[in-house]
């Protein structure tokens, strides 16, 4: 069981997430086959329809995981764990230095396990969108709770995702 | 009570927000504040080859034509650009247009190096139109010169003297090469150096 104001919190701020990163990746396809191309875990030939792919299976999940649709909940989930899977590859082959692909052209986010971390506790979350809902009406004071929760959430998001982002030049600053 | 309660927690929830766009805020800034003490030319990463020290010598095969010479004295008295890259490396492909206005500019001659097998490289080659540029392959070559990340660059003059190298990530990486060389000055490291020594 899980309250409606939650389902609502993690529905809008995993579909805003998705729903970025499909928007980044579509505003500069061509970053984002060089930076799937870097993960190595392709054959040449499949880099340039994956690159055309993923952004609309995201854009996609975020639509379903809005629309409630039954499987969407799997569907991001299963977009998170393999996002987490590919970057720990990586990691694991001691790749640090690729662009992680998560922040668009601009972001020049590294690899980092904080990442993998990341990933994960997003795919609990959308894991945790397909619980059944608790019935309980909802009042007007429950949607603006749901709302303000949403702005705070990606907020801390996309504020721990800089911080991250900052790791390595800290790194070489300590160094 | 209840009307206590409610004020609470609308304040509550105006300073959770408040604070998160504050944390956001600042994380941003200490990005942009890193990115400005980044020093903004090429750096020298391991210790590979020393600068003024001449260049090691190779004659390797060139995919785009007949081979090439790395090292010892130019006939046409041109400095030489050897630029390390590879075909899975982003950053290296979009320096390519800045790397030949800059050759051109300076009048060097530019030499692509990589490593691998040729058949990931032909198509490359043939996607960015580099057919007309000298094009070798060569494990040796980039362990000699100490390239542990791409792209990197090594300038050595028209006599076989490594005058500079580095990581270069942009325009700014490329054009600090070429400065040291002119300035005598190995890295930008070393000429903070000089810089504080004086």
């Amino acid at each position: 069981m899980i309250d409606p104001v939650i389902d609502l919190v993690l529905r809008g701020g995993l579909a805003a997430i998705l729903g970025y990163a499909a928007f980044h990746k579509l505003r500069d396809r061509e970053t984002f086959k060089g930076q799937l191309a870097a993960y190595a875990l392709l054959p040449e030939g499949l880099i340039q329809p994956m690159s055309r792919a993923l952004p609309l299976i995201e854009g996609a999940t975020a639509l379903f995981l809005l629309a409630r649709s039954e499987h969407a909940s799997l569907l991001s989930a299963a977009l998170f764990l393999l996002y987490a899977g590919a970057m720990g590859i990586n990691l694991a082959r001691g790749r640090h230095d690729i662009d992680c692909g998560c922040g668009g052209p601009e972001g020049r986010q590294t690899l980092h396990w904080a990442l993998v971390f990341r990933n994960l506790l997003l795919a609990v979350g959308a894991i945790a969108v397909g619980f059944p809902l608790g019935a309980r009406a909802l009042s007007w004071g429950d949607y603006a709770i749901a709302g303000l929760s949403a702005v705070a959430f990606l907020a801390l998001y996309t504020a721990l995702n800089a911080l991250i982002a900052n790791v390595p030049a800290t790194n070489r600053l300590k160094a | 009570m209840e009307q206590t309660l409610l004020i609470s927690n609308i304040l509550l929830w105006l300073l959770v927000i408040g604070l998160s766009v504050a944390v956001l805020l600042l994380a941003r800034q200490v990005g942009v504040l890193h990115e400005r003490i980044t020093p903004v030319g090429a750096l020298m990463i391991g210790k590979g080859l020393r600068v003024g020290e001449a260049a090691p010598g190779f004659r390797l095969a060139n995919l785009n034509g007949p081979e090439v010479t790395i090292g010892g004295t130019q006939a046409d008295g041109r400095s030489t650009l050897l630029f390390f890259l590879s075909p899975t490396c982003p950053v290296c492909a979009s320096l390519l247009p800045t790397l030949r206005t800059l050759v051109r500019q300076e009048n060097l001659a530019l030499i692509l190096a990589s490593d691998g097998t040729p058949d990931e490289h032909i198509g490359f080659i043939a996607r960015k139109g580099l057919s007309d540029l000298p094009y070798v392959l060569s494990t040796e070559l980039g362990i000699r010169f100490g390239v542990s990340k791409l792209p990197y660059a090594a300038l050595i003059d028209a006599g076989g003297v490594l005058r500079a190298h580095g990581l270069v990530n942009n325009r700014e990486h490329l054009e600090s090469l070429i400065e040291a060389e002119r300035e005598g000055v190995a890295s930008i490291q070393d000429f903070v150096k000089r810089g504080n020594a004086q």
